[in-house]
């Protein structure tokens, strides 16, 4: 809700429509105004579905959804191999030894990446908390299939905006490789959004963009994953 | 067909063609822009996952989707007297006049600060329901508010001297 005296925001009325809304007054508001209802109306859902389109058969005969959402493998991942092996990894120690998590935890044939934070001299895998500027990345792949990795991480300045290129580089099909780069966030407070591209075989960085930028990706020459860091004041 | 992905396109699609209508109008692209998001969330496996987080995903992935599209357009200078449709607080319905406006100042404002004005302006969420649909925190999504606002200041003044 914006405020008492306002519309509900467009999110909260779907919401509403779906009985998942959060806000208590929502009902009465809705019940009370005519643009809202009238709104409502529209996005409820249909008890039956009435006309399916053509693009959803399409859909649910073409390949099966991914078993575990992509924004959610990293997390997943993470938390596996945590959970797993306890793994502190201590890969900016030159003299210690790189003491390898056990298999990944994920679907076969899904490619996905771990994060390892350094902060202040302490590495461990991130699990989804908020990181401190500063703090250093390394990310860890299992390219599964694909042998060829694209890294960005979205940049905004006052000057403009864009995807910087990390790192390119060729990775072992199915392996667990340690990317040979580690990288600082800066002061800024908002969060890092990495995108990981695999692809088939190496490809330019104006490519890898262009596959970035694409609407869809052939699954069976390119594969994203996206994982977004948040960042904390200290 | 999956009783899944039929549950899911009942439930989530008329929602998702009323939010990429809003950014992009009547017509094709709006619903283009909706199917694709849908694909997009089966193909994610998150079809049959919380109200909640598939509502929040819907907006954050439609809205960037949206974003592309308006970028894509043919870039053509905004009316400077315009301009400050964009900054006005509830823009559902002056938004929807102001669209082409939209469309000629996508590309002049980052993405982000782009897609929290939209998610504020268009479609009317708090800055905490922003936050949520983005990942970030509320000072965050302040900050990025701010910065849009700056960057339609500068706009308008580019713009104006340009008239």
């Amino acid at each position: 809700m914006t405020s008492s005296s306002r519309h509900p925001s467009y999110l909260e009325l779907d919401r509403h429509a779906l009985g998942a809304q959060r806000e208590a007054g929502t009902a009465g508001h809705v019940a009370s105004c005519t643009r809202c209802r009238s709104y409502v109306e529209r996005v409820t859902p249909a008890e039956q579905a009435a006309d399916v389109p053509a693009w959803l058969c399409n859909l649910a005969e073409s390949a099966p959804p991914r078993t575990g959402p992509r924004l959610r493998v990293p997390l997943a991942l993470t938390g596996a191999l945590a959970l797993a092996a306890g793994v502190c990894l201590t890969w900016w120690s030159a003299q210690s030894a790189l003491d390898r998590p056990p298999a990944y935890d994920t679907a076969k044939g899904l490619p996905a990446v771990a994060v390892y934070v350094n902060h202040s001299g302490n590495v461990s895998l991130w699990a989804g908390a908020a990181l401190a500027p500063r703090d250093s990345i390394r990310l860890e792949v299992a390219a599964e299939d694909f042998v060829h990795v694209s890294v960005f991480v979205d940049s905004h300045s006052q000057a403009g905006h864009g995807r910087q290129l990390l790192y390119q580089g060729h990775v072992t099909a199915h392996a667990r490789e340690l990317l040979p780069k580690a990288w600082q966030l800066d002061d800024a407070e908002l969060p890092e959004h990495i995108s990981v591209l695999f692809s088939t075989n190496a490809i330019t960085p104006a490519h890898a963009v262009e596959l970035l930028t694409a609407e869809t990706l052939d699954p069976a020459h390119a594969y994203l994953v996206q994982v977004t860091l948040p960042k904390r004041r200290e | 067909m999956s009783t899944q992905l039929t549950t899911a396109y009942r439930l989530y699609f008329p929602l998702l063609v009323q939010k990429c209508t809003r950014m992009l109008g009547d017509g094709h692209e709006a619903q283009d822009v909706a199917q694709d998001t849908f694909m997009r969330l089966y193909s994610a496996g998150l079809a049959s996952a919380e109200a909640r987080v598939v509502t929040a995903w819907l907006y954050r992935t439609s809205t960037r989707i949206a974003i592309d599209r308006l970028r894509a357009r043919k870039r053509h200078a905004p009316d400077p007297a315009a301009v400050d449709t964009l900054l006005v607080a509830d823009a559902s319905e002056s938004y929807t006049a102001a669209r082409e406006l939209w469309s000629s100042v996508a590309d002049r404002i980052p993405p982000l600060e782009l897609e929290a004005a939209v998610l504020t302006r268009v479609d009317g969420l708090t800055q905490q329901e922003v936050a949520e649909v983005l990942g970030m925190n509320a000072r965050s999504v302040r900050r990025l508010l701010t910065r849009f606002e700056a960057c339609v200041d500068a706009l308008r003044r580019q713009e104006g001297m340009q008239a």
